[in-house]
């Protein structure tokens, strides 16, 4: 194996035009989000516009000499970016739900804009909301997009996402009409991070009933090798679940080896619903941390709508498993918000 | 009003400049997507803007950069489960010469374990014992990596 030609061809691997200027918006955006510049920028939403007015570079007299906060927030960021920010401002109502498009920034094949989601007359946005796969962008062309979270102003029920889209041909954007629409948000979520799962892993069954399975779904560390190109695998059949298992809206339905290798099955009732999710690891009794191999996820449709199983599966024996304790990370959501949110907008519409 | 201790974004726009590239193929090779590999690239400049690290020289950024992107990138790999799937990105829209995409493929093959040693390694250079700090485990066990990936990744080769 000549490994100066693994060097060669690794190293003529280039960051995607466009990537970079992206990134560093991003970052800079992150920044203020982590470390506040001020706690009046997230209080209200006219403080929320002055800091859009503020990237897109608008020169509105009102703020010339303002405060200092001005003067911070245009020291983080380069006046490059800034300027290429333009005004949006374009609206629509549903469900008592205002989604607004803010402002806009096009640059070669990669367009971004910052969007705010309000609730006009409830608390159904809160600070965990996230659109992940409930939106759409309606442009006459393929694109690859992502929906960051930016911020939540908890008095006004207010929280500002950042899109970006990028053309997946690479050609520029030239027709800049973009119609942005959400359809449903998940909200109140609750996140266990390093949960214990209070199982004995001493006595866990050697035996237990297996069923052969078409997975839907497979992840983990053990990468393609771990996955059966059939699709087909051998899972735990799924039990009565767990009475402790502490986590509300996923359930333990199993654990046990499957041909030596210790299986811990989940259930989720209704994923489309509620995006539940997680996965366990294991801790050993030096203290290291043993991830799951690989998973595999399968469905069951039933007339209450359907339920996903994952078995995730780890690579030690019974007498390792009796020195580990088992842990978890899981995510689990507490309202689903549904109506029709649609904007469209240009990405040049500038407005001063 | 505190201004908090973080580097000026004209710094981090150089040093994206500098080692954008490197910390872009590390990630879409251990991840073996844009989106993801993006996400990576992005919290670690992010962290590099934040927490701005004192290095003693640019060997010290590059290591400090490399051991950041690869835990983000094994973070990743441990979150993807959230929504299981399997992605395989074709490599040769990155690649200046399309010859490069054979080597490429079957590297995408070989486990992250064993990938990221052989990166580290063979790519960017870096002594046993440096990768094994970086990765937080022993010299002998970065060998055992590296031969064994180099064993995998010769497999996969033949079989292209």
């Amino acid at each position: 194996m000549d490994c100066n030609r693994l060097k060669n061809a690794v190293t003529d691997i280039h960051m995607p035009e466009g990537m970079q200027t992206r990134i560093l918006n991003n970052v800079l955006i992150q920044s203020r989000k982590k470390h506040p510049i001020h706690p009046v920028i997230w209080k209200r939403p006219a403080a929320l516009i002055i800091e859009a007015a503020l990237f897109i570079g608008l020169a509105i007299p009102v703020f010339v000499g303002a405060s200092e906060t001005i003067s911070q927030i245009m020291h983080r960021v380069p006046p490059s970016t800034a300027r290429l920010f333009q005004l949006v401002q374009e609206s629509c109502t549903d469900n008592d739900i205002k989604m607004e498009v803010i402002s806009s920034h096009v640059y070669g094949d990669t367009a971004s804009f910052y969007i705010t989601m309000q609730d006009l007359t409830g608390n159904r946005i809160d600070g965990t909301i996230d659109l992940n796969d409930s939106y759409f962008i309606d442009v006459p062309y393929d694109t690859s997009a992502y929906c960051q979270p930016l911020g939540y102003d908890e008095e006004t029920s207010t929280a500002t996402f950042m899109v970006n889209l990028t053309r997946m041909d690479g050609n520029p954007i030239t027709d800049r009409k973009i119609t942005f629409i959400a359809t449903e948000f998940l909200s109140r979520k609750t996140i266990y991070d390093g949960i214990e799962i209070p199982v004995d892993l001493g006595t866990v069954p050697t035996r237990p009933d297996t069923q052969t399975v078409r997975f839907t779904g497979a992840g983990g560390l053990g990468g393609k090798e771990a996955i059966p190109k059939d699709h087909m695998a051998k899972v735990l059949v799924p039990g009565t679940p767990d009475s402790s298992f502490p986590i509300s809206g996923i359930d333990l339905t199993g654990i046990g080896f499957v041909d030596g290798t210790l299986h811990i099955q989940t259930r989720v009732t209704d994923p489309l619903s509620n995006d539940n999710h997680g996965y366990f690891y294991l801790i050993d009794g030096d203290g290291s941390q043993i991830d799951y191999h690989v998973s595999y996820t399968f469905q069951k449709e039933t007339t209450d709508g359907r339920i996903d199983y994952t078995d995730y599966l780890f690579k030690v024996t019974p007498e390792q498993l009796a020195e580990c304790s088992l842990y978890g990370h899981f995510v689990t959501a507490g309202l689903l918000t549904q109506g029709y949110w649609s904007v469209t907008f240009h990405l040049d519409n500038a407005q001063s | 009003m505190t201004i908090p201790p973080a580097r000026q974004p004209d710094q981090v726009e150089a040093m994206i400049q500098k080692y954008g590239d490197m910390l872009f193929r590390t990630c879409l090779v251990m991840l073996q997507n844009q989106p993801d590999a993006e996400d990576a690239v992005q919290e670690t400049v992010l962290k590099y803007m934040l927490k701005a690290p004192v290095f003693d020289s640019s060997e010290h950024e590059k290591a400090w950069l490399l051991k950041v992107a690869a835990n983000h990138c094994r973070d990743l790999l441990r979150f993807r489960s959230r929504h299981p799937q399997v992605t395989l990105e074709q490599l040769t829209e990155y690649l200046t010469d399309p010859e490069n995409s054979g080597i490429l493929d079957a590297l995408m093959t070989v486990p992250e374990k064993y990938r990221i040693v052989m990166l580290l390694h063979y790519v960017e250079g870096y002594p046993t014992d440096e990768i094994a700090q970086m990765i937080g485990k022993t010299p002998s066990a970065v060998k055992m990596r590296l031969q064994k990936g180099r064993k995998l990744l010769k497999k996969a080769y033949r079989e292209e």
